[in-house]
């Protein structure tokens, strides 16, 4: 039942969120109350969640519905910071129409059928992209996203074609498997930017809507990679030469991508390319869990994917909200932004530690095995390697916080609380509204009747300054006119979306000449307690957005520290796999007839034959095989073999 | 007695074929809606009505948001490069080559299934190596179409909630190329077209008139926003050439507002001497503005927005320096290579004139 009302909360909230163009306030609504609605019904997904549709079975699993917690949190989180730096209007849609193609992709029972519905999760990406460059052009993002959706698309039918395993004529499977090996491995490839695909997905900042890099870069690659990793023991499992080149194709792959990803997340200087770069070096560990091809692979990979979701989305939030505060987003014009926003500092400490974790933590294991199964000895420095990359991009962006702060910083505003009224002087009060336009924060002009007309700034308002902040009053009163008037006003004026324009200005600023009209007390009128506390408060939210926005960032990047140290049962349902992982092993492989057993002994035809008891620390070429065929609870029906395997 | 499997595969074929050969986008969503139609009736030999129309309400809509998408603007595709005949014998010998070939043995669904799937397959991959992001989709939907084909053809017929799934699919990569297809190219393209065809027959006629009619919609100035300004030398100072018709790249604001002034709308034809004049390009025309701006220019709702090119205020007082070329240009299509809209023919006035001379 939850199952069921996961997906009509995210194929009914992706519908009304698309309808209204644009999307106003039935938009918002429409996509965060679907979120929440999924998110909630995510969290009820468990091993008894099954529903039937057809011959199909739709089976859940303690992973499977913790991830899709995870990704529905992680764009209910998106989608509230969304609502203060800037509402994409497709992001919420998007969001949930992927969620849905990714729910019946991880608790089908049916690989084609799982394959297909990620597949169709891909295609929502279209819906996020904008057009910012001439068409035909090099750097066109529509085509760059067309052709994206169409080799993960196709990829993955052909995967589901091979891995189906239907009654080939060859003499041996192989050639099959390599065609599906490599199909799984360019759909992850292409749609997480790995290199040499990664053009498309650094451009990402410019061609597409803000904050969107969560959707294109991570939930949907996270979840092809669940579905990737199933196979990645059993089907792909098996001793063959092309299968092995296949094989070190991936892995060439996924290390240029770790170490070139890193070390372009240290050269850029836009917030959006690092953090699309750092999210491409890390999702390389999903290439790496597919070409590790054993089981012991699977499990840290899903905890991989779990604290990848969390923590990428956290650093795409982390860039919308800097790039908010601050009215930019270059890394040169930044400097400084830790003395303006220490929470913010504080959330990108968390990420980096929810990121890479340290000796002992779940996600470190995770990641050290990772490499340790799917790379050769000699590779193996990699891991420390990635870490230092890793390290090296997130010690640049805080350094770069602690300098000295630019002009683009100190004109911003901070995340120091602020308020509308100060309730211990309120004689000495105005509030001023810039005349031009009315006070959207309460709807009552008349209540914030005191207008200035600064000389140089256009968009003030006199409030009440609480005494503890007199000092910096008086300092930005020392300072020019312009600059001191633009400072105090860009955080409220940037953050609005409406014309409200609120800024502290020192009671004796020079250069403006503020023509402070009678309060409403002086004048007389009726003081409407409850109405003016209200338009108060509502003053106080908008002049501490930057602040709601840091705590909900220090949130979400505090939740995924937990997940990526095994909290929320991230541990133990990361020992279990999805349904899909149960009907990989219930397959039995067929017997590769090009590597006949030297010893006169007949050995067990299926290769899931318990070889070693435990996975020894190898390389892919040698691809090792548990004895316990899955981790999952139960086995799950599902749909037979197309053949008997008669060799 | 011929099988419907086989008569639909073949039409399947017929459809492809027809998706990936004209320009015209409203035959390219037909040959793709008669393909998605045809694809279900071929991949079994006893396909089930349920899910047969639910494959046909899938195909109805997919090819309803293609159409919505294009009905407005003359949106077209690149067309085939070897012309219809070449793709259907090439789409004919795939068939043959899938009809004959046995990968599998024995076979889960009709051979016609597998045959159509190869010839579908093979007609996808060149537009799906295009830049045209109609012929790309189109060739996406083909590709996908075949591969389910042979899906069909070697595993056996789907479940009901694969074909849904599929199904979903097939909408969605159609949706994706909808929702890709940006109108701004084609108003980019017919603006262009529009002031080159003026240019040229001011050159022929030697005098330069912007009539009424071509005066483009607001949405065609905000695709291009090449615009062609009438200047007299009297109202200079720098001695250039009387009369000559001065192409600018204005920004966006100013097409606006020239648009609207008596003068254009008067489109009095001046008589000129043959003097030297700059044409307009297509080739340099600027980018629509993102989504993004323009969603923020209405509302406001967006922060970001994407490049300032249209955001510029307009120059109070024009240049008399030949705007640059911008540093990138719009590579040329297939069909505007071969057809080209500008005039080949550059005049002598192209190049920058010294203002002392």
């Amino acid at each position: 039942m939850s199952l069921l009302v996961f997906l009509a909360a995210c194929g009914v909230g992706a519908v009304s969120g698309l309808v209204p163009r644009p999307a106003g306030r039935t938009g918002r609504i429409a996509g965060l109350t679907a979120l929440s609605v999924a998110f909630v019904a995510a969290l009820l997904v468990g091993p008894t969640t099954r529903v039937a549709i057809g011959d199909v079975t739709l089976a859940g699993s303690q992973y499977s519905g913790l991830f899709l917690a995870c990704a529905a949190g992680s764009g209910l989180l998106l989608c509230v910071v969304a609502l203060a730096v800037g509402w994409p209007d497709d992001l919420a849609p998007a969001s949930l129409a992927t969620f849905a193609g990714l729910a019946v992709a991880l608790t089908a029972t049916d690989s084609g059928v799982a394959l297909a519905a990620g597949a169709a999760a891909v295609t929502a990406g279209a819906l996020v992209m904008v057009r910012t460059t001439a068409p035909g052009s090099e750097t066109d993002g529509r085509l760059a996203e067309m052709r994206t959706i169409g080799l993960v698309s196709g990829a993955l039918l052909l995967a589901a074609i091979a891995v189906i395993r239907p009654n080939w004529r060859g003499p041996s499977d192989s050639p099959i498997f390599v065609l599906a090996f490599l199909s799984l491995g360019l759909a992850l490839a292409v749609r997480s930017g790995a290199v040499p695909f990664h053009v498309p997905a650094a451009r990402l900042g410019r061609t597409a809507e803000p904050l969107t890099q969560a959707l294109l870069l991570v939930w949907v690659p996270a979840g092809l990679g669940i579905l990737a990793v199933g196979w990645s023991a059993t089907t792909f499992g098996i001793r063959s030469d092309w299968l092995n080149v296949a094989v070190s194709v991936v892995q060439v792959v996924a290390v240029a991508t770790l170490v070139l990803g890193g070390l372009a997340s240290l050269v850029h200087d836009e917030l959006e390319e690092i953090a699309a770069y750092s999210i491409v070096a890390d999702a390389a560990f999903v290439l790496l869990a597919l070409a590790a091809r054993t089981d012991a692979a699977a499990e840290p990979a899903r905890m991989w994917l779990l604290a990848f979701v969390a923590a990428k989305t956290g650093l795409v939030a982390w860039v919308g909200a800097v790039s908010h505060a601050f009215a930019t987003s270059n890394l040169e014009r930044l400097h400084g932004w830790l003395r303006r926003t220490p929470l913010l500092g504080l959330a990108l400490v968390a990420i980096a530690v929810a990121t890479l974790g340290w000796p002992g933590s779940p996600v470190y294991e995770a990641r050290s095995t990772l490499i340790r199964l799917a790379l050769p000895g000699s590779l193996q420095f990699l891991f420390a390697g990635s870490i230092v990359l890793s390290l090296a991009c997130y010690g640049r962006l805080l350094v770069f916080g602690a300098l000295t702060p630019t002009e683009d910083v100190s004109t911003a505003g901070s995340e120091r609380p602020r308020w509308a009224f100060d309730p211990l002087r309120p004689k000495k009060s105005a509030i001023v509204t810039d005349p031009s336009v009315d006070s959207t924060a309460g709807g009552d002009a008349a209540g914030a009747a005191a207008t200035a007309a600064p000389a140089q700034a256009d968009s003030t308002e006199v409030k009440a300054v609480p005494a503890k902040k007199k000092s910096s009053g008086t300092r930005a009163a020392a300072l020019p006119p312009t600059p001191t008037t633009t400072a105090v006003a860009n955080d409220v004026v940037a953050n609005d979306n409406s014309t409200a324009r609120v800024a502290a200005l020192p009671p004796a600023a020079p250069g403006a000449t503020p023509h402070v009209e009678p309060s409403v007390e002086s004048e007389g009128a009726a003081p409407e307690g409850a109405r003016e506390l209200r338009r108060k408060l509502a003053l106080t939210w908008r002049l501490n957005r930057t602040l709601a926005v840091s705590l909900l960032v220090v949130g979400g990047a505090a939740l995924a520290v937990a997940l990526a140290f095994g909290g929320f049962g991230a541990s133990n349902a990361s020992r279990f796999g999805i349904p899909l992982d149960t009907a990989a092993h219930a397959t039995p492989t067929r017997t590769p007839r090009l590597t006949p057993s030297p010893t006169p002994k007949a050995t067990p035809v299926p290769t899931l034959a318990p070889l070693p008891a435990t996975p020894a620390p190898s390389t892919s070429a040698t691809p090792s095989v548990s004895a316990q065929p899955s981790g999952s609870p139960k086995p799950v029906k599902t749909s037979a073999p197309a053949r008997n395997i008669t060799d | 007695m011929i099988q419907l499997a086989v008569v639909a595969a073949a039409v399947a074929v017929i459809g492809g074929v027809a998706a990936v050969t004209p320009r015209d986008s409203r035959l390219v969503a037909l040959g793709l809606l008669v393909a998605m139609v045809a694809t279900p009736l071929a991949s079994s030999s006893e396909p089930t009505g349920l899910a047969v129309a639910f494959r046909i309400l899938g195909a109805v809509l997919a090819i309803y948001l293609l159409w919505a998408a294009t009905r407005d603007r003359s949106i077209e595709s690149e067309g085939s490069g070897i012309g219809a005949a070449a793709e259907l014998i090439a789409a004919a010998a795939a068939f043959s080559v899938g009809w004959f070939v046995t990968p599998v043995k024995p076979l889960a669904g009709p051979v016609a299934a597998q045959a159509a799937g190869f010839a579908l397959i093979a007609l996808a991959i060149v537009p799906m190596a295009g830049r045209n992001v109609l012929r790309v989709g189109a060739g996406l939907v083909l590709l996908l179409l075949g591969i389910s084909l042979l899906l069909e053809a070697w595993v056996g017929a789907g479940s009901s909630l694969r074909q849904v799934v599929l199904t979903v699919l097939l909408v969605g990569t159609v949706g994706a190329t909808s929702l890709l297809l940006s109108p701004a190219e084609a108003d980019a393209a017919e603006l262009g077209h529009a002031a080159a065809e003026r240019t040229a027959s001011a050159e022929r006629e030697g005098t330069t008139q912007i009539p009424d009619e071509a005066e483009p919609d607001e949405g065609a100035i905000e695709g291009a926003t090449e615009s062609v300004e009438t200047a007299t030398a009297e109202t200079r100072s720098d001695g250039v050439a009387i009369g000559m018709p001065r192409a600018k790249a204005a920004p966006k604001a100013s097409a606006k507002a020239s648009a609207g002034t008596p003068a254009d709308a008067g489109a009095v034809p001046v008589a000129v001497p043959a003097a030297p004049k700059r044409v307009s390009t297509a080739r340099t025309s600027k980018p629509r503005a993102p989504r993004a701006s323009r969603i923020a220019a209405n509302d406001g709702s967006v922060k970001r927005a994407g490049p300032v090119d249209d955001a510029t205020p307009p120059s109070p007082e024009p240049s008399t320096q030949p705007t640059p070329a911008p540093s990138r240009t719009r590579r040329p299509s297939p069909r505007e290579q071969r057809e080209p809209r500008v005039p080949r023919k550059a005049p002598e006035s192209a190049e920058p004139r010294d203002p002392g001379r």
